[in-house]
C-alpha cells in the first residue's frame, strides 16, 4: 500500500511538552506518522492524551518542542514564505520538493494555520456539538469546507453534500434538516463527512465513538476503516477504549501521567505489553 | 536444494508480569530451527511448553527477549525480532499471513467483506477481491446464505473457517497456523490438509500448531519438538 512505500513521514513531533504551571500535560513527546497510517493513542483520562492530540493538530501551543507538518505538495495554499524547517536546525537534505515542504504548525498565523484545518487537516470532536454548525442544515455544514477552499457552484455544493450523507449512511431527504434534530451516531457521522469532504491527508480524531451505544458504534467503526483504506487517510486518534484502538490503528502509544510508556505494533503492544501500566490497562479489560 | 525462508536463532522468551509481584514466567529458551519454501514445520510439545508463543513471535505479534527472526521476503532479507513496527507491518502485507484461533473482528461485518479484507489491505481492486473472496467460503462448505452475515452469531467451527479463508486469501511465501483445525469436523479438516498441501507446492513456508495427530501427520514435513523445558530441536516428521 502507498502508506508503506511511503519514505517520509507526513507528520512529526519533536520533544512535545505541555506544563500547566507545575504541573506537566505532557512531555517530551516524540513522533512519526506515515501517510495512510492510523496511530492511537491510548490512556486514562487525566493522562495527557487530549493534550497532546490539540498540540498535534496545531490547536493548543506547546511549552516547548516542535510538531512539523510536511504539506500537500500539489497545494496552492501557504505560499512558501515559511522557510523549511527541520529537526536538527539546519539540515538541508531533506527537502525533496515532490515529498511537499515541511512547516511547523506552531509558527504558522492563526489564519494559516485554520485554513489549513479546513483543507488538509481534519478534526473529529468527541461531541459532534463542538464540530458541526448545529443551526445550519447538514447540507450546509457538509458544503462549508468546500467553500472555504472557493467552490461556490451551488449545484455541486449540494450534489457533493448528497454523495458524502449517503457516503456516511445518512439519509439524504435529511439534507435540509439541521443537525440538531439528528441523533447522536448520526450527528457523528455527519462531522466525519464534515471533514472528510475535502479529501484531507490527516485527520485527528478525539473519542470519535465516545458516547454512543455500542450498537451505532460497531457500524461507526466499520465506517470509519473503510473511509481510512478506500481514502488513504492518516489518522491521529485518541481513544481510552482499547477495543475501538485494536480495531482501528496500525500503531499505539501509551500515555501514563503525560509520558508515552510504551509504543509498537497494536496488536504486539495489546498482547504483550511490557510497561507495568500497560499491563494493569490491558489486564482491566471487561470480557463481553 | 530449497530456499531457507525462516531462520529463527538462540530465541528466548520471557514475561515479567508487573501486576503480579513482578513474577518472571520464561516462555522460550534458546529456539533455533529453519524454515524451508515448500515446507511445513509443525510445532509439537506439551500444552504450555510455548508453541502459540513462538508462533506469535514469528508473525511480531509478541516481542523476543533475545534471539533472532530471519525472515527471507522478497523485498529483502528482516530480522523481525529487532523490525521496527512499519517494517513488520509492511512483512504482514506482503509476505507473512496468519491464521489465529479465534476471529477478531469489528462486529457486524458481512462474512464476504472480511474475507475480501486481506486482499483490498494489499491493494487488490475491489470487484477482484469480491468475487475472489466467495472461493475460499465455497470450498469451506461455508453454506452461502451465511456469506452476508457477520460471523457473530457462527458456530465455533463456522468462524473458524471465516477464518481459515481471510489467512489463506491472499497467498504470501509465509503462513503462520495457529490450531487452524481445532473446531472442524473431518470433511473440513481434510479440504484444510489440502489448502496447506497446495500453499506448499507453491512454495509457502508452512508453520503451525496442529493438536490434531491426523492432521499433523498429513502435513508436516518436519516438527519442531518444544518440551517442557521450553527448549527445541528440530525433527523429520
Amino acid at each position: 500500500m502507498n502508506m508503506l512505500n511511503s519514505s517520509t513521514p507526513l507528520l512529526k513531533a519533536r520533544n512535545l511538552t505541555k506544563r500547566y504551571g507545575e504541573h506537566i500535560g505532557c512531555q517530551n513527546v516524540n513522533l512519526d506518522l506515515w501517510p495512510g497510517e492510523v496511530l492511537g493513542i491510548v490512556g486514562e483520562s487525566g493522562s495527557g492524551k487530549s493534550t497532546l492530540l490539540n498540540m498535534l493538530s496545531g490547536r493548543l501551543t506547546p511549552t516547548c518542542g516542535q510538531v512539523l507538518y510536511r504539506r500537500d505538495p500539489s497545494s496552492q495554499l501557504l505560499n512558501a514564505h515559511h522557510t523549511q524547517t527541520t529537526e536538527t536546525g539546519n539540515e538541508t537534505g531533506t527537502h525533496d520538493p515532490d515529498a511537499g515542504l515541511e512547516i511547523d504548525l506552531h509558527t504558522l498565523s492563526e489564519g494559516e494555520r485554520r485554513r489549513l484545518l479546513r483543507t488538509e487537516l481534519g478534526f473529529v470532536h468527541q461531541n459532534p456539538r463542538d464540530g458541526l454548525r448545529m443551526r445550519v442544515s447538514a447540507g450546509a455544514n457538509i458544503g462549508e469546507r468546500l467553500m472555504a477552499r472557493g467552490d461556490r457552484h451551488y449545484g455541486h455544493l449540494r450534489t457533493t453534500a448528497l454523495e458524502w450523507l449517503d457516503k456516511v449512511e445518512l439519509s439524504q431527504a435529511r439534507i435540509d434538516d439541521a443537525p440538531a434534530s439528528y441523533s447522536g451516531g448520526m450527528q457523528q457521522r455527519l462531522q466525519i463527512a464534515r471533514n472528510l469532504v475535502t479529501s484531507p491527508r490527516l485527520v485527528y480524531m478525539d473519542e470519535p465513538t465516545g458516547g454512543l451505544d455500542v450498537s451505532v458504534q460497531a457500524r461507526l467503526l466499520d465506517l470509519i476503516r473503510r473511509l481510512v483504506r478506500d481514502m488513504g487517510l492518516a489518522v491521529i486518534l485518541v481513544t481510552h477504549d482499547l477495543a475501538v484502538a485494536r480495531l482501528l490503528s496500525h500503531r499505539l502509544m501509551v500515555m501514563y501521567h503525560g509520558n508515552v510508556v510504551e509504543e509498537g505494533l497494536t496488536d504486539q503492544v495489546l498482547d504483550d505489553p511490557h510497561h507495568a501500566y500497560t499491563q494493569l490497562l490491558v489486564s482491566s479489560i471487561l470480557q463481553g | 536444494m530449497s530456499q531457507t525462508v525462516i531462520e529463527v536463532k538462540d530465541l528466548c522468551k520471557y514475561f515479567i508480569l508487573h501486576q503480579q509481584g513482578g513474577i518472571r514466567i520464561d516462555a522460550l529458551d534458546n529456539i533455533s530451527f529453519t524454515v524451508e519454501a515448500g515446507t511445513c514445520v509443525a510445532l509439537y510439545g506439551p500444552s504450555g511448553a510455548g508453541k502459540s508463543t513462538l508462533l506469535k513471535t514469528l508473525y511480531g505479534n509478541y516481542l523476543p527477549t533475545s534471539g533472532s527472526i530471519l525472515v527471507h521476503c522478497p523485498g529483502g532479507v528482516v530480522d523481525i525480532a529487532k523490525a521496527d513496527p512499519r517494517t513488520v507491518s509492511m512483512l504482514r502485507h506482503t509476505c507473512i499471513s496468519y491464521v489465529s484461533q479465534f476471529l477478531r473482528v469489528i462486529p457486524r461485518v458481512s462474512t464476504l467483506d472480511l474475507v475480501a479484507e486481506p486482499l483490498l489491505c494489499a491493494g487488490v481492486d475491489e470487484e477482484t477481491a469480491r468475487r475472489r473472496a466467495c472461493d475460499l467460503p465455497a470450498r469451506l462448505n461455508l453454506p452461502a446464505r451465511l456469506w452476508n452475515l457477520a460471523p457473530a452469531t457462527f458456530s465455533g467451527g463456522e468462524q473458524q473457517r471465516v477464518n481459515i479463508a481471510r489467512g489463506f486469501i491472499r497467498p504470501t511465501p509465509i503462513l503462520l497456523l495457529d490450531e487452524p483445525t481445532a473446531s472442524l469436523d473431518a470433511m473440513n479438516r481434510k479440504v484444510v490438509v489440502e489448502l496447506i498441501k497446495e500453499a506448499c507446492a507453491n512454495d509457502c513456508a508452512v508453520v503451525g500448531i496442529f493438536h490434531d495427530d491426523d492432521t499433523r501427520e498429513q502435513v508436516a514435513t518436519s516438527l519442531v519438538h518444544i518440551n517442557e523445558h521450553h527448549d527445541a530441536e528440530l525433527k523429520s516428521a
